[in-house]
């Protein structure tokens, strides 16, 4: 893995991991966003993926330690945190089989790892194991978030990865990085009505 | 047959499974159509089907990416594509394409430096950008597709206007 630009730097102008792609080389590498509010952070909305946030954190955080993304790696999503995430369990990730995690989170990391390594050896067993946890709507969403997080490789491969550096924190359901959009700003404020903090501190020192 | 039971309605078995998170396939299906379109159709396809081969998704090994048939890439070709190495029908830049294809299958996050030079060599700058973005989405499509088993249908998804049946193409 590289945190070093493999490309020049004229066309590394634009480039950003999420967004609209405005046609730029880098740009056209760009997540779009609004996949990313509906699958890659840990807040429910109408249209949105709906697992459990530490379930959902675990899985992004399995996919970014296995594609050693650095700046996947070091971030948390702040919802997930407030709904129970530990580190002990971001730590036993790298083994979670022999781990003491739930036996529900072991299930769902098999189809994770299964589908980050080698899909073809997933067993229709596998499946129907999982589905003693989970309803079948939450496999579509847990395979699919399985999916989405594998789309590290692209900036890794270029270079691209920010590093630790630029995400190791919490990060808030405000922050710019999730964009705006009335679905999320409905389920910000179900969070904040129910309790959870959802403004970075920083937002709040300044005001 | 898919994995999945409780399915939406569509006229095919990628439709009704995907369909169950409709704005995301939406999504994404247009985010793939777009990462394919900036590049050699020839070299996509070749790169598409390899990684199909590799995590073994049947319904992504069922279609043809009609660009690709259309600038004369040959089913001979793609029957060939396990023996790219040494079969006189590849290039040597489809060879080093390949090659860097099946690292990103494998494990993207040990590709080198020196690994990326050599692809640079038969790539430009702005084309790396392109099949890193076209690899990325091919990849995790294709690996869906193989974790809910979905199989081949009779009719190309709506989702996927460029591409056409295997059986349809392969005269």
């Amino acid at each position: 893995m590289s945190t070093t630009p493999r490309i020049p730097a004229d066309l590394l102008e634009g480039f950003f991991i999420q967004g609209e792609d405005d046609g730029s080389p880098a740009a056209a590498i760009a997540i779009p966003v609004e996949l990313s509010r509906l699958a890659g952070i840990p807040i429910q909305t109408k249209r949105s993926f709906r697992l459990d946030p530490v379930l959902h954190e675990l899985i992004r955080l399995y996919n970014a330690k296995y594609q050693d993304c650095q700046y996947c790696q070091n971030a948390r999503q702040t919802i997930a945190v407030q709904n129970g995430l530990e580190e002990d369990m971001v730590e036993a990730l790298g083994h979670f089989e022999e781990s003491n995690l739930p036996d529900n989170i072991k299930a769902a990391l098999r189809i994770t790892s299964a589908l980050a390594t080698n899909p073809g050896l997933f067993t229709d067993d596998l499946w129907d194991d999982a589905l003693k946890y989970f309803s079948e709507a939450e496999l579509i969403d847990i395979v699919l978030l399985s999916m989405h997080t594998t789309a590290s490789k692209a900036t890794i491969t270029l270079g691209l990865d920010p590093g630790e550096e630029a995400s190791s924190r919490q990060f808030y359901p405000t922050e710019d990085v999730y964009g705006s959009s009335a679905d999320l700003q409905e389920a910000i404020e179900d969070l904040r009505n129910r309790g959870f903090t959802v403004d970075a501190p920083s937002e709040i020192a300044a005001r | 047959m898919t994995r999945v039971k409780d399915l939406v309605h569509g006229p095919t078995e990628l439709d009704r499974v995907w369909g169950l998170r409709d704005d995301y396939y939406r999504l994404f299906m247009a985010d793939y159509r777009k990462a394919l379109s900036n590049l050699d159709p020839v070299l996509v396809e070749l790169c598409r089907v390899r990684v199909a081969q590799m995590v073994e998704s049947s319904f992504d090994l069922s279609v043809r990416y009609s660009p690709a048939i259309n600038a004369g890439l040959s089913q001979e070709k793609i029957a060939a594509l396990a023996d790219y190495p040494a079969s006189p029908l590849f290039t040597d830049r489809e060879r080093t394409a390949l090659e860097f294809t099946e690292q990103w299958v494998i494990q993207s996050s040990s590709i080198t430096d020196e690994d990326v030079q050599r692809l640079l060599t038969v790539l430009s700058a702005e084309e790396f950008i392109y099949f890193c973005k076209a690899l990325s989405v091919m990849d995790q499509f294709a690996r869906a597709n193989a974790i809910f088993a979905i199989e081949p249908g009779d009719a190309v998804p709506a989702t996927m206007p460029d591409f056409a049946l295997v059986q349809t193409v392969a005269v």
